[in-house]
C-alpha cells in the first residue's frame, strides 16, 4: 500500500468518507423518498467519485458510479419514483463501490472488480420499473450485505482483502486518517504545553524526594512528555505540496498569456511546514513564480537562438535542512543581468559609481531587494512595478526567514528561502525591563552586550532625550524598553549596569536597552486575547518554564512607539554585508544648522553629541566656550563661515546641541540646531555637497573646516 | 424569556451585590496572579494563568466606575465570551440564586453611567438588589469615554 499514488490515496479516503455519507443519505431516502435534499447530495457524492475515476482510469468504479448515479437521476427527474427494491440496488452499488475501493487499495487497480460490477448491473435490470409506494418497512441493511455476499461467494484471487473487511466498509486507509479541526489540534497544542511545564515544576520538586519508585515515575513522565509534545507539535505539519499543488497551472497559464513556454517542476512536496508557515509563504512563492515567468524565462524564439530549449524550465525544491525548511526555485532564463542593476543603482543615486565597482555581483544582488527597485523596462501586468521582492523580503523575515538571491546572466537564476520548521514554537530571549520578564523573538537580533559604567559612558551619546549607541562606527538609536513600554522600575534599580540589544529589523537597525538578559529559550507562542488585540509592541504571549506569563515584544512595534520612522530607502543592510558595506559606504551624522541646512558631519570625526543649557555657556575673548569634563570646549557655529565661533545672542532655545570634534589640541565643539540621524551613504561628492535621502547636503569636515577651510 | 426562573451566579465588589448568569460563566477560581500588561487599556487589569489558557483579567471595578480599589479581587470569575474566556477579579463570591423571572426590571435610572451601562438588568430579592451584569457590555469601553 505504501506505494500508492499520492493522489489515489487521497482519493481512497475520501471515496470511503463519501461512501459512508451516500449511504447515510439513501437511508433518509428511504424513509420519506420526497427528501430532495438527500438525493441531490447522493448525487453530488456520486457525481464526485464519478468525475475522479475517469480521471485516475479507474474504469469499473466509474461504469458503477455512473449506474448509481443514472438511477438516481432518473429519480430526481420523476421517471422512476424510488421504492424500495431502488434503494436496496442503490445501497448494493454503495456496497460494491466499497468493496472495489478495497480492491484498489490492495492492489492499485480495479482490475479485478469486473465480475462484481456485472453481477449488480445484472441485478439493475431486474428491478421493476413500477412505482412502489414510497413507505414500506426499510429492508435492514445487513441482509443486502448479505445478498451481495451471495453474488461473490468467492472475492476475486489477487485480493488479500477479508470478504468481512469489504462489506463493513472499513478500509484501512480510511482508518489511518482522520479529519480533525485545527482548533482542536490548537488546544491539543495548548494541553501539551501545559503539561510541559506542570512536568518542569515537578522534575524540580522531585529532587527533594529521595523515593526510588517516585524517581522512576517522573522520569517515564518526563520522556513521556517530551515525546508527547514532540507528537502534537507533528499534527501542526503538512506538507508543502499542498501549498504549491496550484502553482504549474498557474505557471502555465501565464505563460500562456504572454506568449512563452515554461514548465514548472516540483521536487521534495513531501517537506512538512507548520500549518501556518505554509499559509504565509503562499504568497511569496506565488510572486517568485510569477516573477520568474515573467522576467526569467525568455520568449520561445529567443530561447531557440541561445540554444536552450523552446521550453523554459522552473524548478521549485524544498528540503530539510539542519532544523530549516530549504525552498529554492530555480530558472533556465535569461538571469539577473548585474550590470543592469548597476546603471540601475546609480540612476537611482543608491550608491556611487567607485563604491559599486568595489561590490561583488552577489553585494549588488542585494540591491534587487530594496523597496522600488525594478530592472525590468516596462510595468506589465503580471510585475515588473517594483514592488515585489522587498515585500517578499520583508515576509519572509517576519516569519524569521531569510532569502538570498543568485544567478548566472544568461543561465538563469536561483532564489533561496530558510524558514524554520514552526511559528508555533520559537527561540526567544528572556529579558527583564523594568520589573517585568518579557519575551523578544530571536530572528532579528544581531547582538547582545553589557554595558557598565565606563563601558556604557563610552558607548552612549545623548542629545536631547535620544539615545545612540556606538556600535560599529555606526550610531544607532538606543530605545529604552522598559520607558517606551511604560513599564514601571524597582526604585533601586541599578541604572549604571544594563544590556543592549541590537535588532535588525525592517532594513534598519537599532538597541533596545533593558535591564538583563535572563536566558534564551524555546517559546510556545500564545495569541493575545482579543482585549488586547491592536498594541503594537507585542505579537504574543508564552508562558515560562515556572508558569509565569511573559509578553513576546515586537522590536519593530516597539520602535514606532519610540517614534522611530523605518528608513527604507536606504543603503542596504543584510547582516553579513554590514560591515561590508559600511567600509564601502560612509557613516555620515546628519545635523541642521541654525538656519535650516543640513549638513553631513563623518562619523568618524564625531567624538560625542552633547547638549547644554544656554546658562551654561560663557564668553571667552570673542570665543563662547562652555566647561565640560573638566576643560573648556570652545563653540563654534557651523551655519557660519568655516572656523566661525558660535554667539549666543542671537540663539533663540534654551539649549544647544553640540557635535563635539576631538582634535591633537584638545576637544572643539560644533553648535548645530538640532541632530537628524546617522545614515550610511555612498558619499558622491561635488563641490563639497551631496545628495542624501534626495536632498542636497553640505559636507562639513571638522578638521579642514575649523582651520578655516571651506572644503 | 421562556422559563419561569433564571439562575444567577452572585458576587461581591466594594459591598456591591452583582451577578451573571449562570450560562455566562464556567468556573470560579481562587487567587490568580495577575500579570500586568504595559500599556494595555485600562480595562485590562493584566493577564492569567488558568491552567495553562492565559485569559484578559477584566477591572471590573474601573469599568462600573468604583472610586476606591480596595478589596483584595483574590477570587476570579471565569466569563465566557465567544469562545474566549476572561477573567473577572471580584472580592467575595456569594450564593448561585433562582429568581422568577417576574422580578427582573431594568437598571435604575440613578445609578452611575458607567454602571448602568453594564448592567443587563436588576433582580428584586427582596431584601436588596442584584445588579446582573452584561458580559457582552462588560468587555466594551466605558459610555462615557465613547461619547
Amino acid at each position: 500500500m505504501s506505494e500508492l499514488d499520492e493522489t489515489l490515496r487521497e482519493f481512497l479516503i475520501e471515496g470511503h468518507e463519501s461512501l459512508g455519507q451516500i449511504e447515510q443519505l439513501m437511508l433518509a431516502m428511504e424513509n420519506d423518498a420526497t427528501r430532495a435534499d438527500a438525493m441531490s447530495g447522493c448525487f453530488r457524492l456520486l457525481h464526485s467519485i464519478k468525475g475522479a475515476c475517469g480521471f485516475l482510469g479507474l474504469r469499473h468504479l466509474e461504469a458503477l458510479s455512473h449506474a448509481a448515479e443514472s438511477l438516481l437521476a432518473n429519480i430526481r427527474s420523476g421517471e422512476v419514483v424510488a421504492g424500495t427494491s431502488h434503494i436496496n440496488w442503490l445501497l448494493q452499488a454503495v456496497d460494491g463501490l466499497k468493496k472495489i475501493l478495497a480492491m484498489i487499495e490492495a492492489d492499485g487497480s480495479d482490475n479485478a472488480a469486473a465480475s462484481t460490477v456485472a453481477q449488480i448491473l445484472a441485478n439493475r435490470g431486474s428491478i421493476s420499473q413500477q412505482a412502489e409506494p414510497a413507505k414500506i418497512p426499510t429492508a435492514p441493511p445487513v441482509r443486502i450485505t448479505q445478498e451481495i455476499a451471495q453474488f461473490h461467494p468467492n472475492p476475486p484471487s489477487g485480493t488479500s482483502v477479508k470478504q468481512d473487511d469489504v462489506h463493513v466498509g472499513a478500509s484501512m486507509l480510511a482508518e489511518a486518517t482522520v479529519r480533525i479541526g485545527v482548533e482542536v489540534i490548537d488546544r491539543l497544542m495548548a494541553l501539551a504545553s501545559e503539561l510541559v511545564l506542570a512536568r518542569n515544576r515537578i522534575m524540580q520538586a522531585s529532587d527533594q524526594i529521595e523515593d526510588a519508585g517516585y524517581q522512576a515515575a517522573t522520569r517515564q513522565l518526563n520522556l513521556v512528555t517530551s515525546e508527547l509534545q514532540e507528537v502534537v507539535m507533528r499534527t501542526r505539519m503538512q506538507p508543502i505540496a499542498n501549498v504549491w499543488s496550484k502553482l504549474p497551472r498557474m505557471v502555465r497559464d501565464l505563460s500562456r498569456q504572454i506568449g512563452k513556454q515554461c514548465r514548472l517542476d516540483l521536487e521534495g512536496g513531501e517537506t512538512e511546514l507548520d500549518k501556518t508557515l505554509l499559509e504565509a509563504i503562499k504568497a511569496p512563492l506565488t510572486h517568485l513564480a510569477r516573477n520568474a515567468v515573467d522576467h526569467g524565462i525568455e520568449l520561445p524564439s529567443v530561447r531557440m537562438g541561445l540554444g536552450k530549449s523552446a521550453e523554459g524550465k522552473i524548478v521549485l525544491r524544498a528540503s530539510h535542512e539542519a532544523g530549516q525548511v530549504t525552498i529554492e526555485m530555480s530558472d533556465d532564463g535569461r538571469g539577473i543581468d548585474t550590470d543592469r542593476v548597476r546603471a540601475k543603482v546609480l540612476s537611482q543615486r543608491l550608491a556611487s559609481a567607485d563604491d559599486l565597482a568595489r561590490l561583488s555581483d552577489s553585494q549588488i544582488m542585494q540591491y534587487v531587494f530594496l523597496p522600488g527597485f525594478s530592472t525590468a523596462d516596462r510595468v506589465t501586468e503580471i510585475s515588473g512595478r517594483g514592488v515585489g521582492m522587498d515585500v517578499v523580503k520583508n515576509s519572509i523575515e517576519s516569519l524569521g526567514g531569510s532569502i538570498d538571491l543568485s544567478s548566472t546572466f544568461g543561465a538563469g537564476a536561483v532564489v533561496r528561502l530558510r524558514l524554520p520548521l514552526t511559528l508555533a514554537i520559537i527561540r526567544a530571549l528572556i529579558v527583564s525591563a523594568g520589573n517585568s520578564a518579557v519575551a523578544l523573538p530571536q530572528a532579528g537580533i544581531v547582538e547582545l552586550m553589557r554595558l557598565e559604567g565606563e563601558r556604557s559612558a563610552r558607548a552612549l551619546t545623548r542629545v536631547g532625550d535620544a539615545v545612540y549607541l556606538r556600535f560599529r562606527s555606526e550610531l544607532l538609536p538606543l530605545i529604552d524598553l522598559a520607558k517606551t513600554m511604560n513599564i514601571p522600575c524597582p526604585p533601586d534599580m541599578d541604572s549604571d549596569a544594563f544590556s543592549v540589544v541590537v535588532v535588525h529589523a525592517e532594513n534598519r537597525q537599532f538597541a533596545l536597552r533593558v535591564n538583563k538578559i535572563l536566558d534564551s529559550q524555546e517559546i510556545v507562542v500564545k495569541p493575545l486575547p482579543s482585549l488586547l488585540k491592536g498594541i503594537p509592541a507585542y505579537s504574543g504571549i508564552t508562558l515560562l518554564g515556572d508558569g509565569a506569563i511573559a509578553l513576546i515584544v515586537d522590536p519593530v512595534g516597539v520602535a514606532r512607539l519610540a517614534g522611530l520612522q523605518g528608513r527604507r530607502n536606504q543603503a542596504i543592510r543584510d547582516d553579513s554585508k554590514t560591515a561590508e558595506l559600511v567600509k564601502t559606504g560612509r557613516p555620515l551624522l546628519l545635523v541642521e544648522t541654525s538656519r535650516g541646512r543640513i549638513q553631513a558631519i563623518p562619523l568618524e570625526s564625531v567624538d560625542r553629541l552633547e547638549e547644554f543649557a544656554l546658562t551654561r555657556l560663557e564668553h571667552s575673548e570673542e570665543t563662547t566656550v562652555v566647561q565640560y569634563r573638566g576643560s573648556i570646549l570652545p563653540l563654534y557655529d557651523t551655519s557660519g563661515q568655516p572656523g566661525c565661533p558660535f554667539d549666543f545672542v542671537n540663539w533663540t532655545a534654551e539649549t544647544v546641541a553640540v557635535v563635539v570634534h576631538r582634535t591633537p589640541h584638545g576637544l572643539k565643539g560644533l553648535v548645530v540646531a538640532r541632530i537628524v540621524d546617522t545614515v550610511v551613504e555612498s558619499v558622491e561628492e561635488t563641490g563639497g555637497m551631496t545628495i542624501i535621502r534626495g536632498a542636497v547636503a553640505q559636507i562639513l569636515i571638522p578638521e579642514t573646516w575649523l582651520a578655516g577651510v571651506a572644503r | 424569556m421562556t422559563e419561569p426562573t433564571s439562575r444567577i451566579c452572585t458576587f461581591r465588589v466594594n459591598g456591591l451585590l452583582l451577578g451573571l448568569k449562570v450560562s455566562d460563566v464556567q468556573e470560579v477560581v481562587k487567587s490568580q496572579n495577575i500579570t500586568p500588561v504595559p500599556l494595555a487599556p485600562p480595562l485590562v487589569l493584566g493577564l492569567v494563568n488558568l491552567r495553562g489558557l492565559v485569559l484578559p483579567a477584566v477591572n471590573l471595578k474601573w469599568r462600573i466606575g468604583l472610586k476606591s480599589m480596595e478589596g483584595d479581587c483574590g477570587i476570579h470569575v471565569v466569563l465566557r465570551h465567544g469562545t474566549e474566556l476572561i477573567s473577572l477579579p471580584v472580592d467575595s463570591i456569594e450564593d448561585v440564586v433562582t429568581i422568577d423571572n417576574h422580578r427582573r426590571s431594568n437598571p435604575p435610572e440613578n445609578l452611575p453611567l458607567s454602571l448602568r451601562d453594564a448592567c443587563a438588568a436588576a433582580w428584586d430579592l427582596g431584601h436588596q438588589l442584584l445588579l446582573e451584569l452584561d458580559p457582552e457590555r462588560l468587555i466594551r469601553p466605558r459610555e462615557s469615554e465613547n461619547t
